[in-house]
């Protein structure tokens, strides 16, 4: 039998008062953006801790801290080591933030990367999987502080959801990209030995052998090395997230921030760091079949175990783990998107003689108008946190391979990326219905892949890098 | 009518007054391929105590679990095979049986998916070192 662990009144004043917090920081951060890459790129020299501080605990969203332990939930061990696999994006993206740096000194999204190197219709398709991707994962952050807060303490889904979003955007309006990197490093601290007390905890007062029999009996199948559907999930889960790293402006705005030459080691060690932190917090959620726990949805998992081993002390430091989690990934999102649409949308499509004073408006009122969005989408509540992330697989998996070959060889054309990209998301899409989430990414960066070579073999391009680094100067 | 067809017809009666007892269970899917699903129920008039779960409509042998305060319950790791599902009430009413059958897919289409996505790894890793190794050298030059 389940019951809410953390009293309503507690869980709302843990949230009003960790809101009053990061909103406070946000303002004192924001006070001296004066330009454009100050607010945007936090002034292009962010050093090597911040810097791996703040990928690192952009990387741990709600989805590591409530998504690994569903996952885990719904496929095992293989879903929990395979969730771990999401830190290859991180370590493959480091070489190329070194190249991003190198080719495109003044540029300010990865979108202007598409567009300088591919052109309009590329640029297109892009800008619209993108910003599916980016909904996707907002609406994904707001769900999953609605969820959290519910389970721990019964407070309605609307409420939690809401302060969280409230949160995040007024200190992401406040203090731009310096408040979002600084507010990451005190999270990455708070998400790192939260997730490991808990874990400990857990192992101390159950042990693993009961642990084990119960799965052994009642759920065979989360044991089993030869679960068809994990195995079929984990390069799936490592070319979602490479495509989620190596096409989002969340990742590609840090390599413009960071100073010259921190962007490879930042990235390398933020990956080699966040790798362990899903398979801690996707343990937890093998433990439910021994605690006889009725879980209603998958991806409540986390908190149900948290709250029923750990009694309210721990119920408050999950709370608090999460939060953190939340709010790193949330701000940064938000950020990086407002970019996006300030920069290619706004500068790009509609009003291309912008002055930077200008965006820099534009920007302010983007994000406030994204938190609404995302709250109008996350109210339904209609899905659950894993399966709206992995529906985005589709799309961002399709851009793998037009980013990885376009940054370094001149031969791949527009046409080539931008229907890549288009086919690889429809397939993408077909197989995530036909066949099931654990395959879409798989599917659609096959396909994006077959049709890059193919187009290319044809219609080759000849690219010159040395003309985009000079346009850039 | 005879007492003993009456009483027949009576316990007939209250046979089916238990089973159509307003107790509604439904279940996500009725074919699962990756061994999981989810068990709703609606039961505005009733307390519902137990989700009993048996490999046979007859419930010969079955295992239980308690599921007061909760709608709907998500079930994993199920091996291949037909499971069978009730709700039992604080009354002893039951509700309607749900089947789901749950058919893994084949581990061939598996590994068939596993080894694409290594390949597609591997061709990757190849990319990413040679076009790494491209730079450091234009940058020299």
């Amino acid at each position: 039998m389940n019951q809410q662990i953390l009293s309503p009144t507690l869980a709302l004043l843990i949230l009003i008062l960790f809101s009053m917090i990061w909103i406070a920081f946000g303002l004192y951060l924001g006070r001296k953006n004066k330009t454009l890459s100050d607010s945007m790129l936090a002034g292009r020299n962010v050093g090597l801790a911040l810097a791996t501080a703040t990928a690192m605990a952009t990387w741990v969203t709600s989805n590591t801290t409530l998504t690994a332990p569903q996952l885990t939930y719904q496929l095992g061990v293989w879903g929990m080591l395979g969730y771990s696999l999401g830190a290859v994006g991180l370590l493959l993206f480091a070489p190329l933030s070194e190249r991003i740096k190198s080719i495109l000194p003044g540029a300010y999204t990865s979108g202007d990367f598409i567009r300088l190197r591919f052109g309009v219709f590329a640029w297109r398709v892009f800008l619209i999987i993108s910003l599916s991707y980016a909904f996707g994962w907002l609406v994904s952050l707001g769900m999953a502080g609605g969820i959290l807060v519910n389970a721990l303490s019964g407070l309605p889904y609307p409420v939690g959801m809401t302060i969280i979003l409230i949160t995040c955007v007024s200190y992401t309006f406040f203090g731009g990209l310096k408040a979002v990197i600084a507010t990451d490093f005190i999270q990455t601290i708070i998400i790192v030995l939260g997730v490991v007390v808990t874990a400990v905890f857990i192992i101390n007062l159950i042990g693993i052998e009961p642990i084990y029999q119960s799965l052994e009996q009642e759920r065979p199948m989360l044991l089993n090395l030869l679960f068809p559907a994990a195995i079929m999930f984990l390069f799936n889960n490592l070319f979602f997230g490479v495509g989620e790293i190596f096409h989002s402006n969340v990742w590609w705005s840090r390599a413009f921030a960071f100073s010259n030459g921190v962007g490879l080691k930042a990235y390398l060690l933020a990956g080699l760091f966040w790798m362990p932190i899903p398979v801690v917090a996707g343990f937890i959620a093998l433990t439910a079949p021994h605690l006889n726990l009725v879980i209603p949805a998958a991806d409540m998992v986390g908190p149900l175990v948290v709250g029923q081993v750990l009694g309210g002390v721990g119920s408050v430091i999950f709370f608090i783990v999460v939060f953190s989690a939340l709010a790193s990934s949330l701000d940064s999102l938000l950020a990086a998107t407002a970019d996006v649409i300030t920069q290619d949308v706004y500068r790009g499509h509609w009003n291309n003689t912008a002055t930077d004073e200008q965006c820099v408006r534009m920007n302010k009122y983007i994000i406030i108008t994204l938190g609404v969005l995302t709250w109008v989408l996350c109210l339904p509540k209609l899905s659950t946190l894993g399966s709206l992330l992995y529906f985005t697989g589709a799309f961002v998996a399709s851009t793998i391979w037009p980013i990885v070959f376009g940054i370094y060889f001149r031969w791949v054309s527009g046409v080539a990326a931008g229907m890549a990209m288009l086919l690889g998301t429809a397939t993408g899409l077909i197989a995530y219905f036909q066949i099931g989430f654990y395959v879409a990414a798989l599917v659609s960066s096959a396909v994006s892949l077959l049709v890059l070579l193919s187009i290319s073999r044809f219609v080759p391009d000849n690219f010159s890098f040395h003309a985009l680094m000079e346009t850039q100067k | 009518m005879s007492n003993r067809h009456l009483s027949g017809a009576v316990i007939v009666l209250l046979l089916i007054s238990r089973v159509s007892s307003g107790l509604e269970l439904s279940a996500s899917t009725n074919s699962a391929t990756a061994g999981y699903f989810t068990l709703a129920w609606f039961s505005p008039d009733i307390q519902v105590t137990v989700l009993q779960q048996s490999t046979s409509p007859e419930f010969h042998e079955y295992t239980e679990t308690h599921v007061s305060n909760v709608q709907q319950s998500t079930l994993t790791g199920f091996n291949d095979g037909k499971w069978y599902f009730r709700l039992k009430g604080s009354q002893g009413e039951y509700s309607n049986i749900v089947n789901v059958e749950v058919h893994h897919h084949s581990l061939s289409k598996a590994f068939l998916f596993f080894t694409l996505g290594l390949l597609m790894f591997c061709l990757l890793i190849t990319i990413l070192i040679l076009g790494y190794k491209q730079h450091r050298s234009s940058l020299l030059q």
